[in-house]
């Protein structure tokens, strides 16, 4: 199959590729540009641990065509950090105690910041709502959500 | 997981979109969200050899109202039919069924009206890997002679549409508008289904679903969406029901019901709008009867495709029945002027 | 009181940064240069005899690097102990369940090696194959292993007393079967494995392990290498939950792929694959008759259990024996008798997961709950009655040492409101208790025990070596915490060299709850053993005894005085190098277990160092027309020893609930269309979400073990068992049926409450019941 070019940002920088049609953009991160921290956990839409952000927005990178996402700005966990700072979802996660295997951390994460992205003061209602598109089989989800619930705490507090 | 070798459209108006599809017609498929596409060529069922995206027509992918009408352009996300605010209370039916689509992060975003309308039907026995189906014969959904989900065989496909969108929509008289080259047609959207399991829609191969009429509320009247799963989210329907209620104040005037995966396709329960016609809106015990009629009507089509137990799913049917009913009535009942209605 | 700087305290996990930043590494993402794709041909078939297989059409293919089948092995059967080898990697001969592996392509991506599967010719004689237990039992039944007659793999017995004579004499003595389907891991990571060979022939293989060297071993064997050529390395693991302990045909695979391409090979399964190809739980019919005096307490059982252990034997002898274990842990009873079969199906092998034999264990506490219903004793003083409690001896010989297994459900109870809730909740809400005992550890022969080095360098570092692996639960963690507090550094002075078996001794792994309790204990003995070096060179400075010395803040100081008067641990350490020695020591740890005890010869004696007891209480409420299960609340409480790291106990308690309760209880189960999986994936096996979950009460109940470092025993496990328990009772509690096949879905809570609906009125709900009756299959 012939490749096809692809101009793309991802985590800030910019990409001119060339990919075949059938490569997905979980793919393309992991096997092609060495972003590993996306994950495979079924291929077929349902863990969310292929989580990344699309022009902001979450997507189940398994399920989606590199070529899809031409011209779009993607964000993955490797990019959630800035100039060497944890994001504070990243701080969050681990004093909360809400990662375990870690397995599908990365997608938990960009799921939380799709969501914050959105709506910066979700309540815990929403974020339960939000995460329970991303299966995690170690936590039982209660310091996920303490840990995403503490960010919006606090940045209501810095306001 | 893999996909198969294909090759990728990404028309830049309509029109070269239908022009592709006129050129290669059943070899190509449109790609929208392709939550439900991709993960049927991963596993070998769909196997177009062109892909044509609907990304690049932003024409495609407006809401607005008109004429009395929402229109919802078929590229729609489901994310931007939950954010476009009007519908929390002027269609809350709709708002109900979308938001149980799939999972509410991922789905929405990705996943659009269109083609959750134009989504396969599915089966226990034939959604499944290509190893999975290498191990029995071939069903009649993947071209073969036999059906798994139904008792002693079939040479009919009893696979179901579980769309979430369908049932309601249908309730509320939605209609569509399909394109093709040369052609444009607006048609009730209850005419897209075919109720045959190998091919459940009655598009050509080189049609397309381009746009969604849903008309407004009438005052007296309301809808609601219903959908049983054994889990929050992530799941697809055991059973649904979409409702709408007409009344006149106290009296039902109208009504229809429309079940979600328990047929072939959106299954319409044509023997509940006589039952409640004319009787006291919200009266339990013709909305008790309409239970047991659409569980009576709904039992001769469900079939061993899904986990639940068949005797379980039917019962749920007038479980669901009467919710669906009993919401959409006391909707009615409380949106007698709709204009004021927030 | 305890003066520690770091155990015992909240203490957020140092593998975490790697994990939040996507820089942590699981198997499925090394790359290496040349590296091929491997991919397997699997048996389509439940039973089949292979005739032919034809390979070389796939050989011809461009891109096709190496091909195995059966052919490429020694045939040697392997089986975890000696008595059940039945088990060939790739066999030639014969395939015994859907999914089998057959032959295998290493292939330069993924496309090429699928392409090259697709390719290879088996030609099969199809055989007669079984799917279920009793049917297998069945004298006509087609034998699945010449020398296993009636297809009973495992037996095990064990008798206890005089179990008539106790039944005899009881007031009450009723009897009750319960049953479960299948139930699986779901890790989140699917199996992965990774290997090549180096230049001098070293096997490196990288893949989810519970025990590195649980894997090595067996692997030398089967490659014909010496142990010391296998390097099974560290890499960050998506989840046990008591699988991926003993070697599994993806790992042998891969490795003779990489030998025979002589290239680096990458094996990754499809979640498919992780669930029919990869071990996973027992289906169960376990049959229980009790005898209990008019105070409720038990003085007779006798229990015979059916597991369904699929094609092969793989742990079968420890997953007969457990259920039964945990039972005689937490609740006393004079005399007992078990028969434990393991029969084999045409199924993939079974082992054990996180609720073991979950239709045993909530048989064991639903029975209790009966027989209280009928004497009038309240399900909490049903258990307080029969209670493990310390210093007392297990039916089959097992000392327990700390127990505080009665504080566990006055403690959970009390928090859960229970007096003011039982008996008083609305129809339809229920609440429920349920109690378990889980092992730290079983008797494993010349693995039972761990060995650990610690160093000590000149900057004040550390560097561990140890064979603990961590599966995601935080053993790395545990070792840092232990570790920095035994030397007086900080956690960021550590470094570890673990689960790698070119350099760490032996372990037995994370597999049975052991990882602290042994693992951790030699750690923290390696590091007072260096501690005491240290000790020894300080105390000549400071003029004082050894004794009277501690470490803290990276300091050697004499206890009671302020840190800032003793020597910097640096110097110290440097004086002691100057001197020409090595600031180095070991530690070991060897569980006081009976070496006798075997798991089928001689089911007697010590079975492990210490026993964790758990309650959790559960309130739910239940939908009269869907019977969807609501969960309002959950509390639990554990006899964890000593609470090392509260934060990460916590989120073992939390994930347990999930695991053992949520899902196990009410939603989690295969569903099986002859030998095929119908539901492989999480969409259909329906593991719990963020919205599923209830609010979860922690309570962490302290014992102080004996034996284990700080007291530790295990966290989270006996919670999880337990949980499957109290949701299981709440349930029954709330549609005041018993409920006896799991799970509880809600077509079986809803059929359970209208069958009693039916027999409190009958002709009543005519309507509705002709329904459910029968289904009228028109001609359509
Ligand atoms: C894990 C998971 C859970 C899911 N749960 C649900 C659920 O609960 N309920 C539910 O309804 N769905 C569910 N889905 C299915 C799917 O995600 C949704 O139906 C979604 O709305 C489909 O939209 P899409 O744009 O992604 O469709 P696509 O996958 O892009 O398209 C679906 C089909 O429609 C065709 N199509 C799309 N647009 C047009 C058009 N304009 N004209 C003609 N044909 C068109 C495509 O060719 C394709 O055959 C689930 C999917 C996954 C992976
Ligand atoms: S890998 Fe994409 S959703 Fe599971
Ligand atoms: S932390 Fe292991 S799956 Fe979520």
């Amino acid at each position: 199959m012939n490749k096809q070019s692809l101009e793309i940002i991802i985590n800030g920088e910019k990409y001119s590729l060339a990919v075949e049609p059938n490569r997905t953009l979980l793919e393309m991160l992991r096997d092609d540009l060495e972003l590993t921290g996306a994950k495979e956990g079924c291929g077929e839409g349902v863990c969310g641990s292929c989580t990344v952000l699309m022009d902001g927005k979450p997507v189940r990178s398994c399920l989606t065509l590199a070529l899809e996402a031409s011209g779009s700005h993607v964000t993955t966990v490797e990019g959630l950090a800035q100039h060497g700072e944890l994001d504070p979802l990243q701080q969050s996660f681990i004093d909360h105690g809400a990662v375990q295997c870690g397995f599908c951390t990365s997608g938990m994460l960009m799921g939380a910041k799709g969501l914050l992205l959105e709506n910066p003061h979700a309540g815990a209602k929403e974020i339960r709502n939000s995460l329970s598109g991303h299966i995690c089989r170690c936590t039982g989800y209660t310091k996920i959500v303490e840990a995403v619930e503490s960010v919006v705490e606090s940045s209501k507090e810095k306001r | 997981m893999r996909l198969p070798p294909f090759a990728y459209e990404r028309p830049r108006d309509l029109y070269e979109a239908l022009e592709l599809l006129n050129t290669f017609g059943k070899d190509c498929r449109v790609l929208a969200g392709g939550t439900d596409l991709l993960v049927r060529m991963k596993q070998g069922l769909a196997t177009p050899s062109r892909l044509i995206s609907l990304k690049d027509l932003p024409e495609l992918a407006t809401i607005n109202e008109s004429d009395g009408f929402l229109n919802i352009g078929t590229a729609v996300k489901l994310a931007d039919i939950l954010a476009y605010e009007p519908i929390q209370y002027r269609w809350p039916g709709l708002l109900e069924a979308v938001k149980s689509v799939g999972a509410p992060s991922i789905q929405h975003f990705s996943g659009t009206i269109g083609g959750n309308l134009c989504q396969d039907n599915r089966c226990q026995f034939y959604n499944q890997s290509k190893f999975f189906r290498q191990a029995r014969q071939t069903c009649n959904k993947a071209g073969g002679n036999t059906c798994f989900a139904w008792k002693g065989g079939s040479d009919k496909c009893h696979s179901i549409c579980q769309s979430d969108s369908a049932p309601i929509l249908i309730a509320m008289d939605a209609r569509i508008t399909i394109k093709s080259k040369n052609e444009s047609r607006t048609i009730p959207l209850e005419e897209l289904y075919s109720s045959v399991g190998e091919r459940p829609l009655t598009l050509a191969d080189d049609e397309m679903l381009t746009e969604i009429h849903v008309p407004g509320p009438v005052p007296g009247a309301g809808c609601a969406f219903e959908k049983l799963t054994y889990r929050s989210s992530i799941d697809y329907a055991v059973v649904s029901a979409g409702a709408y209620v007409q009344t006149d104040g106290s009296k039902t005037v109208n009504a229809r019901l429309i079940i979600g995966a328990v047929a072939r396709g959106p299954l319409a329960i044509a023997a509940v709008e006589k039952t409640l016609k004319d009787r006291t809106a919200g009266d339990e015990e013709a909305i008790d009867q309409a239970g047991r009629e659409a569980m009576n009507a709904a039992e001769a089509f469900i079939a061993n495709n899904i986990t639940q137990p068949v005797e379980y799913r039917t019962q749920m049917v007038s479980v669901i029945t009467k919710r669906a009913l009993s919401r959409a009535t006391k909707r009615a009942l409380s949106h007698t002027d709709v204009s004021e209605a927030k | 009181m305890s003066n520690y700087a770091l155990v015992g305290k909240n203490m957020p996990r140092v593998d975490s940064k790697a994990k939040v930043t996507g820089q942590a590494l699981f198997t499925a993402d090394l790359k290496f240069p040349k590296m091929l794709v491997g991919k397997i041909l699997r048996s389509p078939h439940p039973h089949a005899r292979i005739v032919d297989i034809d390979i070389s059409a796939a050989l011809n293919i461009p891109g096709v690097k190496a091909i195995v089948t059966g052919h490429d092995t020694i045939q040697r059967k392997w089986g975890v102990f000696g008595y059940t080898q039945d088990q060939l990697f790739l066999p030639a001969d014969k395939v015994r369940f859907i999914g089998e592996e057959i032959a295998a392509v290493a292939a330069i991506d993924e496309d090429t090696a699928q392409q090259a599967i697709d390719c290879i010719r088996v030609e099969y004689e199809v055989l007669d194959a079984v799917f279920d237990i009793m049917e297998s039992l069945a004298p006509d039944a087609p034998l699945l292993h010449e020398d296993f007659p009636h297809n009973i793999n495992v037996h095990v017995p064990i008798n206890v007393g005089d179990v008539e004579k106790g039944l005899a004499e009881s007031y009450y003595v009723r009897e009750d079967t319960f049953t479960a389907v299948e139930d699986s891991y779901f890790q989140g990571e699917p199996y992965a494995v990774v290997a090549r060979f180096d230049m001098d022939n070293n096997l490196e293989i990288w893949m989810p392990n519970a025990g590195p060297h649980m894997k090595a071993k067996p692997l030398s064997n089967a490659l014909g290498i010496p142990l010391n050529k296998v390097r099974v390395r560290k890499i960050t693991i998506g989840g046990a939950f008591g699988g991926r302990s003993e070697i599994a045909p993806a790992d042998l695979i891969c490795a003779l792929l990489a030998r025979k391409s002589s290239r680096p090979v990458k094996i990754v399964y499809t979640r498919e694959e992780n669930s029919i190809a990869t071990r996973q739980g027992h289906a169960l019919i376990t049959t229980i008759k009790t005898g209990v005096g008019q105070d409720g307490r038990v003085i007779a059982r006798d229990i015979t259990c059916y597991m369904d252990g699929g094609a092969y034997s793989s742990t079968g002898p420890i997953a007969v024996s457990v259920p039964f274990l945990c039972m005689e842990q937490a609740y006393k009873m004079e005399h007992v008798r078990y028969n434990g079969y393991r029969v084999y199906t045409n199924k993939p092998p079974r082992g054990m997961i996180r609720i073991h034999g979950r239709a045993f264990a909530c048989g064991v506490d639903t029975q209790l709950d009966m027989i209280g219903d009928h004497l009038g004793i309240d399900p909490v003083t049903m258990r307080l009655v029969n209670a493990r409690e310390a210093g007392e001896f297990t039916n089959t010989k097992s000392h327990v040492a700390s127990c505080a297994m009665k504080d566990t459900i006055t403690k959970a109870s009390d928090r859960a409101g229970w007096k003011e809730k039982w008996g008083k909740l609305p129809p339809l809400r229920g609440i429920g208790i349920g109690c378990n005992s889980v092992q730290t550890g079983f008797p494993m022969g010349i693995r039972g025990g761990s060995q650990a080095t610690i160093k000590l360098n000149e900057d004040g570092g550390a560097t561990v070596i140890s064979g603990v692996v961590d599966n995601g639960q935080g053993n790395d963690n545990m070792l840092v915490q232990i570790t920095a507090e035994e030397l007086g550094i900080r956690p960021e002075d550590v470094q570890l060299v673990t689960a790698d078996t070119e350099v760490t001794s032996s372990d037995p792994g994370a597999y049975s709850q052991v990882s602290t309790f042994i693992g951790g204990h030699a750690v923290k003995n390696a590091a007072e053993n260096v501690r005491k070096q240290l000790f020894d060179a300080a105390s000549k400075v400071l003029k004082v005894d050894p004794d009277d010395l501690m470490a803290r803040d990276r300091m050697i100081c004499v206890k009671g005085s302020p840190t800032e008067t003793g020597i910097p641990l640096k110097k110290v350490i440097r004086m002691i190098l100057a001197s020409g020695k090595s600031v180095s020591g070991q530690g070991e740890y060897w569980p006081k277990v009976d070496p006798k005890r075997e798991w089928v010869k001689n089911p007697f004696g010590q079975m492990c160092g210490a026993f964790s007891f758990g309650t959790t209480v559960a309130e739910v409420e239940v939908d009269s027309e869907t019977g969807k299960v609501k969960v309002i609340e959950v509390t639990v409480a554990q006899d964890v020893g000593f609470a090392l790291n509260p934060l990460v106990i916590e989120g073992q308690f939390q994930g347990s609930v999930a695991m053992g309760g949520q899902g196990g209880i009410l939603t989690e189960g295969h569903v099986w269309d002859k030998g095929s999986v119908l539901n492989p994936t999480q969409l259909e096996y329906k593991v719990p979400l963020a919205c599923d979950m209830p609010k979860i009460n922690t309570i962490i109940v302290e014992s102080n073990d004996p034996e284990g470092p700080y007291g530790t025993k295990e966290s989270g496990m006996s919670i999880a068992m337990s949980a499957a328990q109290a949701y299981a009772a709440a349930v029954s509690n709330a549609i005041g049926v018993y409920m006896t096949d799991f799970p509880l879905t809600p077509d079986k809570v809803l059929g359970a409450l209208q069958n009693k609906m039916e027999l409190e009125t009958p002709n009543q709900n005519e309507d509705v019941m002709e329904k459910t009756l029968e289904l009228v299959v028109p001609a359509v």
